[in-house]
């Protein structure tokens, strides 16, 4: 393979590059209009021809109903991109894949059509599983052959890496795309280039920009000088108007890179639209400088927050920064540059690569050490290769070892050997670019060649080995590139486990929570693949509707969980025979450079091993609804009170507050996708800011002492007169333990105090009151669960044993509660299955886990 | 991590030396041996943060070719614990050859094991007046710090050469009074002093320190818990943690060093599978009593094999003694012995109403009061079974038969 492609599929540019082998060179492959990067925009037209890139971008403001843009923010979701106005839905896949398919286009024909291409797709930082996964489903679509994912800021440093010709020191690299962030620290040693850690955040980027710029300077522009509607930014009248504003809003953003002023300018033609007086609507606003820093001060120190968060998981500080690299068209304004750069304390006030093509220029450089020939696509860089395995009649075996790319002038050969090899027994290297050899040397195990690798790109090698009579046994041609730079291994943003249970599973035994074993753990490098071996929870026969299932979760920095992917093997996936429970079960799982997850399971059928695979990703970052995303922030509000009173001022937590003021004021009934989604983001935001103080040592203790207090105050006050003698004392002996992890700051904490809560809900859970209340309470708060049919069902089941004399009866206090009450009884069962609807939003996330860590001792042999 | 799968052990590196010298050792290893595994030792020794767990690890504050002497000592020392990588050691007899003739002391096996045994603490107090003999200067023991002290004594007690009672109690002790002493900022300025050296970046935020001083912890409880297992018989392993929980009580301690908690705590897992044989044994023994009853078998089988579900109830209250106490002060439930109990009981009660075999009925009762005695709630219930026997059989004297219970 001699040419290899690197895509950059951005939100609001894309661009491909190519990397040709035996030169070391790469090269941009611009569009039919001469630009190097391509918008990622589809239009379609009323007679259904596509158009993608820049006329369908130009198209979009007059035509948003034909239109497709910013679907990359969607991908991994199952939100639709309508083109109302041709009746016409594209999913963000299909969408991505017409612009994967229209970068291929620019490329010569003889690239385009080779047999074994290999191409690297970018993707940020923070995709999730999901988002990766829509990705590679866009590639599929589009055709393009065997393709891999990194992460855009890897690229963006191979790039900056290639300029610089791979000096020493610690880069940050900081990619401001059109709808995201990403942070990378990379380090580059004898030009070998390893990521250290990234982050970044997910909605954050040149759209941001310009969405504040409209909402701040332009439609309160237009409100003074023309009669428009109050709801004019979800006026349907005024689509078109808005759509003209905002892309005439970013051109003049885009000429603020290049000076002090500049100027938002459509005429009356251009708009074609008229005011509520018939006036004619024209744009003609002045932007400086100031008044845009002024708006975007408050998303710059965001990403300022997330370089510093990003720089601090890698134990270097701001000093030990050569400089910044830039990435991504925002960029390009250098006050931005200027006040990031002097905030972090690194100098970085200069464009080293091109920020618009960096990315698709590293991915070109990345598919070059990306192997792929192998069976399943792997990295090959700084892979050993075998060169014989001889076997002769004095049974010795020998290897040698080397490099197959290095970025060293010199590189070392290495003998390896199993068995005796007889005096006398020698080999030889011998250059074949140039007149050096090494001479004959004894073959022992052990021995290193030092040779010298005098071209760029392949060096050929002949090593020859010789018997003790000096009789060629052995002669091979090997190959070494010297590469300009090699990278090594990307460390996992995320962790990864499957979860299991260390019981049969017991379906009454809601609310214990599964054990996990971790596949990746955050911080491990990639790729990375190996073999986890389970048990079966239970029997599993042909043809039954039971499944195993496999549950894999994504644990990120901050150790908060989510649903990741879920395989399932059903009874009707085999047709005869049974897994009977602890049958071993073999789980083999990869993650690639990229993050990109591959597992399957293994299960012996008696002597017949089959293979399930069909693993299905749990889209977990589906838009929440309005509701769900003020209650959440609500939610995240108290606590940021709570624990405000405890530590008292913190930075940290005025700006979680900031936050969740900008989620929480998203209107109940509000269908812009894009703005739910940031006032989502906000929230998330605002809680790994909160997780930040918790977690942060002096606050800790301070926390855990005062939660602690809270629960054996309820206890001391609520509580203990309810409780029988053994389950007092039993608290308290808990209490007692439970302050010991405090005063040892362990991990053990979190389970005492769950405990003795849990204990606490045990003791009013025999109250009858107590059962009504929680009752009441669930049937007050649909917003926490999802299967709203159900929990009508159930509500309405429950109401009706509220009317009933003997419940009223508690509630006015005419029963003596202590006897035992049937109708209670049934309404404790009601709260039961209330229980088992409650949280995930997902079905499969509610799948309970059945896979067992270790075999079960309690078999029918009982000795297993 | 144990000493000798540390990547500064494994990639023969120091604390002192620089990036380029660490890639350069790991790919010259990386050429004869796992790729992935030097590759990954290189990225977690070049990098700043994940650097820590792996010097936490070592034996930071003691002269580089101290330590491979040390180590390679410990290497050919006896055990069945080492998986180290192969490549890296040499035969046993040749490394311990080469570091016994650099000893000025020493030509003799022996003496490695009187070195080891320098770590040997048998007598109270022994870490903090060990009368450090000239090797032992010699080999830098007598200004280890705490960390170093115990992850030599973690790696010493992968290796006993045997595994009884009284050392194994011996070492938990030691090391759980020596972690209690290692402090995240005396930890973090050893480690910044060689960095300072080494050129990499000092630690700045001592949190980080300190999590990996708790990730130490958990590899400390797999050690203990390594050589508890390895204690037998089984009998011989409830002493040593019945010693260990009465630790704190003989030594009028406030609280129990952490590291003993963990090992009482890890006493669970070690004797799982003996108590589930024995929980089976009792179920087997339950059902084969239930039937005896019901084929009226001779009084004095039925009374042997009484005797022996006595014995079996005895034996599985012996080994989950400990548990019950380290729960019973802890404040936690223990469902095995819930569940024991109750299964007990029943039988009890069923050899009583449904064939009137009192004095067994009672045995068993008596047998569950004397093992669950430290739990009361279920002192409670059998203390009231026995009532109503006792009532019974006051009530039975006088007057006609009652059942125990409605059936």
């Amino acid at each position: 393979m001699e040419n290899f492609i690197g895509i950059d599929l951005g939100t609001t540019n894309s661009a491909i590059s190519t990397f040709v082998k035996n030169t070391q060179q790469t090269r941009v492959w611009k569009s039919p209009e001469q630009n190097d990067v391509t918008p990622s925009a589809i239009y379609v037209d009323r007679r259904g021809y596509e158009y993608v890139g820049q006329r369908a971008y130009n198209t979009a403001p007059r035509s948003p109903d034909n239109c497709a843009t910013l679907f990359k923010r969607f991908m991994g979701t199952s939100t639709t991109i309508e083109l109302s106005a041709v009746d016409c839905t594209l999913t963000p896949e299909e969408c991505s894949a017409k612009v994967l398919k229209t970068l291929f286009g620019y490329l010569p024909e003889e690239i385009r059509n080779l047999p074994d291409k290999g191409t690297v797709i970018t993707v940020p930082a923070a995709f999730s599983q999901m988002q990766k996964n829509a990705t590679m489903a866009a590639a599929e679509l589009a055709g393009i052959g065997k393709v891999e994912l990194v992460q855009e800021p890897v690229a963006a440093v191979m790039s900056f890496m290639k300029v610089t010709g791979g000096s020493d020191g610690i880069f940050l690299i900081y990619d401001l795309g059109g709808g995201t962030l990403d942070i990378a620290i990379a380090e580059s040693v004898r030009k070998r280039v390893a990521i250290l850690s990234h982050g970044g955040i997910q909605m954050c980027g040149g759209r941001d920009f310009d969405r504040k710029l409209v909402d701040n300077i332009v439609r309160p522009w237009l409100h003074d000088n023309f009669d428009l509607p109050d709801d004019l930014a979800n006026n349907s009248k005024y689509k078109p108007l808005l759509r003209l504003a905002t892309w005439a809003t970013e051109r003049a953003k885009i000429e603020l890179s290049a000076k002090d002023e500049s100027v938002v300018n459509l005429s009356e033609v251009d708009i074609g639209s008229n005011d509520l007086k018939g006036e004619e609507i024209y744009l003609d606003i002045s932007l400086n400088r100031n008044s845009f820093d002024e708006l975007i001060v408050e998303q710059i120190n965001d990403t300022i927050d997330a370089a510093r968060e990003t720089l601090s998981k890698t134990g270097y500080t701001p000093n030990d920064i050569e400089c910044i690299v830039w990435v991504g068209g925002p960029t390009h304004y250098k006050p931005l540059r200027d006040k990031v750069a002097f905030e972090l304390g690194i100098s970085g006030d200069k464009l080293d690569v091109n920020p618009m093509t960096a990315v698709a220029i590293g991915a070109s450089i990345i598919a070059e050490s990306t192997d792929w020939n192998a069976a399943k696509v792997r990295n090959k860089t700084n892979q050993k290769e075998i060169l014989s395995k001889s076997k002769s009649d004095s049974e010795f075996t020998f290897n040698f070892n080397y490099r197959e790319q290095t970025p060293d002038d010199t590189t070392k050969i290495a003998v390896q050997i199993e068995g005796q090899v007889p005096n006398g027994t020698e080999f030889q290297v011998d250059s074949l670019d140039s007149a050096w050899t090494s001479g004959r040397i004894p073959l022992k195990h052990g021995q290193t060649v030092d040779v010298t690798l005098i071209n760029t790109g392949s060096n050929t090698f002949n090593i020859s080995v010789y018997d003790n009579l000096g009789k060629s046994i052995k002669q091979e041609e090997i190959t070494i590139r010297k590469v300009d730079i090699s990278i090594d291994k990307i460390p996992s943003e995320l962790s990864i486990a499957l979860e299991v249970v260390s019981n049969q599973v017991d379906v009454g035994n809601i609310g214990k929570e599964p054990e996990l074993e971790f596949l990746v753990k955050e911080g491990e490098l990639l790729p990375k693949e190996g073999k986890i071996t389970v048990y079966a929870g239970q029997v599993l026969e042909a043809g039954s509707s039971n499944s195993l299932n496999f549950k894999l979760r994504e644990i990120d920095s901050m150790g908060r969980h989510k649903p990741m992917a879920l395989l399932r093997i059903y009874g009707t996936d085999f047709a005869e025979g049974s897994i009977p429970i602890n049958t071993l079960l073999n789980c083999f799982y990869k993650k690639s450079r990229g993050g990109n997850l591959e597992f399957e399971v293994e299960v012996d059928f008696g002597g017949n091993s089959k293979t399930f695979d069909d693993v299905l990703y749990i889209d977990e970052d589906s838009t929440p609804s309005p509701v769900q995303i003020f209650e959440k922030g609500r939610h995240t509000l108290t606590r940021i009170d709570h624990i405000q009173k405890l530590v008292g001022d913190d930075p940290k937590l005025e700006q979680a507050k900031k936050k969740i003021e900008t989620a929480i004021i998203l209107e109940e009934d509000e269908s812009d996708i894009e703005k739910i989604m940031q006032a989502h983001d906000a929230n998330l935001t605002a809680q790994k800011l909160l997780d930040q103080v918790e977690k942060d040592p002096e606050n800790r203790k301070k926390i855990r002492q005062i939660d602690f207090d809270r629960v054996l105050k309820n206890f001391d006050v609520n509580i203990r007169q309810f409780a029988r003698t053994s389950e007092a004392l039993e608290f308290d002996k808990l209490a007692d333990t439970a302050q010991r992890s405090i005063d040892n700051d362990d991990d053990d904490f979190h389970e005492h105090v769950g405990e003795l809560r849990s204990r606490i809900y045990q003791i009013l859970w025999r109250q009858d009151w107590f059962v009504i209340e929680q009752f009441n309470y669930f049937a007050y708060s649909p917003y926490l669960f999802t299967n709203q049919d159900r929990f009508e069902e159930l509500v309405h089941i429950g109401n009706r044993l509220i009317e009933h004399p003997e419940i009223q009866d508690i509630l006015t206090g005419k029963r003596v509660t202590t006897l035992k009450s049937e109708v209670v009884e049934q309404l404790r069962r009601i709260i039961g299955q209330m229980y088992e609807i409650l949280g995930d939003s997902q079905d499969a996330s509610d799948v309970i886990p059945n896979i067992l860590k270790e075999r079960q001792k309690h078999t029918s042999q009982g000795n297993e | 991590m144990d000493l000798l799968h540390n990547p500064f052990f494994c990639l023969k590196a120091t604390l002192y030396d620089n990036k380029q010298k660490i890639i350069e050792l790991a790919e010259e290893k990386s050429l004869f041996s796992d790729t992935d595994k030097y590759r990954n030792m290189q990225e977690t020794l070049t990098h700043p943060r994940q650097r820590i767990s792996a010097e936490i690890a070592w034996l930071p504050g003691i002269p580089p070719d101290r330590v491979y002497d040390i180590l390679l000592l410990l290497e050919s020392s006896t055990g069945n614990y080492i998986d180290s990588d192969k490549s890296t050691s040499t035969s046993s007899t040749n490394s311990l050859a080469v570091v016994l003739s650099r000893l000025p002391y020493a030509n003799s096996h022996t003496v490695a094991d009187s070195i080891l045994e320098l770590l040997k603490p048998f007598e109270k107090n022994y870490l903090e007046n060990d009368n450090l003999t000239e090797v032992s200067k010699f080999l830098g023991f007598d200004k280890l710090s705490p960390i170093a002290r115990a992850n030599l004594i973690a790696a010493r007690m992968l290796r006993l050469p045997e595994y009884t009672a009284e050392p194994v109690v011996s070492w938990i002790l030691a090391i759980s009074q020596i972690f209690d002493k290692i402090k995240s900022t005396e930890v973090c300025y050893i480690l910044n002093e060689k960095r300072k050296e080494s050129g990499f970046p000092e630690i700045t935020d001592i949190s980080t320190v300190a999590t990996e001083i708790q990730k130490l912890r958990h590899y400390y409880r797999q050690v203990i818990k390594f050589a508890l297992e390895n204690i037998h018989p089984i009998k011989e392993c409830v002493n040593s943690v019945t010693i260990l929980t009465e630790f704190t009580k003989e030594n009028n301690l406030p609280h129990m060093p952490i590291l003993i908690e963990d090992a009482i705590d890890v006493y669970e897992t070690v004797v799982e599978s003996p108590l589930i044989e024995k929980e089976t044994q009792i179920e087997r023994q339950d059902q084969n009593l239930r039937i005896a009853a019901e084929e009226d078998k001779q009084e004095r089988a039925f009374t042997r094999m009484i005797g022996k579900f006595i014995q079996t109830i005895k034996d599985w209250g012996m080994i989950a003694q400990p548990i019950i106490l380290n729960k019973q002060r802890q404040g936690l439930k223990n469902t095995s012995s819930d569940k024991v109990s109750e299964q007990v009981r029943l039988l009890a009660i069923f050899l009583y109403n449904e064939y009137d075999k009192l004095d067994s009925s009672q045995q068993i009762l008596l047998t569950i009061k004397e093992v669950f005695v430290e739990i009361p709630e279920i002192d409670e219930r059998i203390t009231a079974d026995l009532e109503t026997l006792n009532r019974i059989v006051q009530q039975r004297e006088s007057n006609n038969q009652f059942s125990l219970y409605d059936k």
